[in-house]
């Protein structure tokens, strides 16, 4: 037999409430332990949370269905393929692909938007400018500069194509550095 | 996110799945003081059914759920971020895969393999039963027939086996079969049988031992996933609380009945489930369980009466299983 008096109504409904918020707390609780949990691996690995890494040009480019612009020419003294990928998914999307040389060391920074807008810093290695200059890469306007990153002065250029942002950030010489500049194009 | 096989995935979701849905439950049943094992045992079905029938159908039906934007923007948690940490010569996350699977295997393996059909028959040829316990049986349905109306649990078979270990269980899928051994006649007193009769029948009614074997199958189906089997645990012990305070009658009797009859399998080999030597190696710890269970259900009959159950408990049921839906939509 259920009491259905009006004297129990008050302390049904003050039930059903405690039964409503306990449901409610459980649930937050298990969403903030899950982000949490979410966002162990980027704190350990340095990462923003949205920042994916990837083992191959193929696969980032799966993952994102699209082709990347890289340069034609490329240094013999570089080792393809990259040695890290890093992406985040946007919009619009970036992708940012380490090179090393053939030594060893980290040699070559390609990164890439894959629409309108500025690379988000995220992906790209922090690094202060010293001094730039404008330069043509092909139709477009670049701009040179030299950078410094990790204590070390390297060349950096940067330009639009395709309706992307395109960045090379280089040990190696500003010829060399654009040459692979006027040669990067979608891969077919 | 990086490629990956998709049964991968789809483990690592189950398990992750089926574990915020047996820790949102549990914390549930303790604010929401809920001690009647049928609220128990519906809350805890909702935990099975998370990786039984919600995550493949998540899996399934929402591909949204694999995309990029999904993980950057909606997503709670996204297990494949633990692919970026190495460890142990492979990455985080497929290490916690393999040991989450190889505990999840071990676990069914426990309680399956004493099934595996073996050369001897299930239940040893049946002896005529002694008049003393077709009198405690006629006994305990007279008792029960206010409680336990349904004609299945008023006409099981008896099954007596003429051995000195104690077993006193019911079985059967269609047909509905008490089995008793001499062993157990001889421990009980006249209560305690009675009692102990009352609890069986009590399955009987529910339909216990066919569930038992539902449950099972699903444990097959979720062999990989440690969560499900320990869920699946916890819902047999919530049957066998059901049917206690189902069985009514003297609760005393049916707490002593219930340490006899445990005290006396520890010590002895049941006479009708012998299992392989591998299996009894894997049992080892789940005896142990099975002691604390014990432990746990006489001290609920040493109270006096079962406990009250929820109000508005198909609200509460309800409620539970959206939120535990919308909640594991959202781990990917």
């Amino acid at each position: 037999m259920t009491d259905r008096s009006p004297a129990r109504a008050p302390g049904r409904l003050r039930e059903a409430f405690r039964a409503a918020a306990a449901l409610g707390a459980v649930m937050a609780a298990a969403a903030v332990a899950l982000a949490t949990l979410d966002a162990v691996p980027a704190w350990i690995v340095g990462d923003a949370r949205d920042v994916r890494r990837a083992r191959t040009v193929d696969e980032v480019e799966r993952r994102l269905r699209t082709r990347l612009v890289l340069p034609a020419y490329f240094p013999a003294r570089l080792a393809w393929p990259p040695q890290r990928i890093r992406y985040v998914a946007g919009p619009p999307g970036a992708v940012s692909l380490w090179v090393d040389a053939r030594a060893g060391a980290p040699a070559l920074l390609i990164a890439q938007t894959l629409g309108r807008g500025a690379l988000p810093d995220r992906i790209l290695p922090q690094a202060q400018e010293l001094d730039g200059s404008p330069v043509a890469v092909g139709p477009a306007q670049g701009r040179l500069s030299r950078v410094v990153e990790d204590g070390e002065v390297r060349w950096q250029l940067a330009w639009e194509q395709g309706g992307r942002s395109l960045l090379l950030r280089s040990r190696g010489t500003v010829d060399e550095l654009l040459r692979m500049a006027r040669s990067a194009r979608e891969a077919p | 996110m990086p490629d990956g096989k998709w049964w991968v995935d789809y483990a690592a979701q189950s398990v992750i799945h089926a574990l915020v849905a047996a820790l949102a439950i549990e914390a549930l049943l303790r604010l929401w003081r809920a001690r009647a094992p049928g609220d128990r045992l519906a809350m805890r079905l909702l935990g099975l059914g998370q990786p039984l029938v919600v995550t493949p159908l998540l899996f399934a039906l929402a591909p949204v759920r694999r995309g990029e934007r999904f993980a950057d923007v909606w997503a709670l948690l996204v297990a494949r971020r633990w692919q970026d940490l190495p460890l142990l010569g492979t990455t985080a996350f497929h290490l916690a895969v393999a040991l989450a699977a190889a505990a999840g295997v071990a676990l069914f393996a426990m309680d399956a393999l004493p099934l595996v059909p073996r050369r001897r028959r299930a239940l040893p040829p049946a002896a005529p039963p002694p008049p003393a316990l077709e009198a405690a049986l006629a006994d305990a349905l007279e008792g029960t027939a206010g409680s336990l109306r349904s004609p299945r649990a008023r006409r099981p078979r008896l099954h007596f086996v003429a051995a000195r270990g104690p077993a006193l269980f019911c079985s059967g899928l269609r047909a509905p079969v008490l089995v008793v051994s001499q062993g157990a006649l001889g421990l009980l007193d006249p209560e305690e049988l009675r009692a102990a009769l009352r609890h069986e029948l009590a399955h009987l009614e529910r339909h216990d031992p066919a569930m038992s074997w539902i449950a099972m199958a699903a444990r097959a189906v979720l062999f990989f996933n440690p969560v499900a089997q320990i869920s699946a645990r916890a819902l047999a012990r919530d049957a066998e609380w059901l049917a206690d305070e189902r069985a009514g009658g003297d609760r005393l009797a049916l707490a002593s009945a219930l340490l006899k009859l445990h005290r006396a399998g520890l010590g002895a080999t049941a006479p009708v489930r012998s299992s392989l030597p591998f299996a009894a190696t894997l049992s080892e710890p789940l005896r142990r369980v099975r002691s604390h269970d014990v432990e746990a259900r006489c001290r609920r009959l040493l109270e006096p009466a079962a406990p009250p159950g929820l109000e508005f408990r198909s609200a509460h049921l309800a409620a539970t299983a959206a939120a535990l839906a919308g909640l594991t939509f959202l781990v990917a």
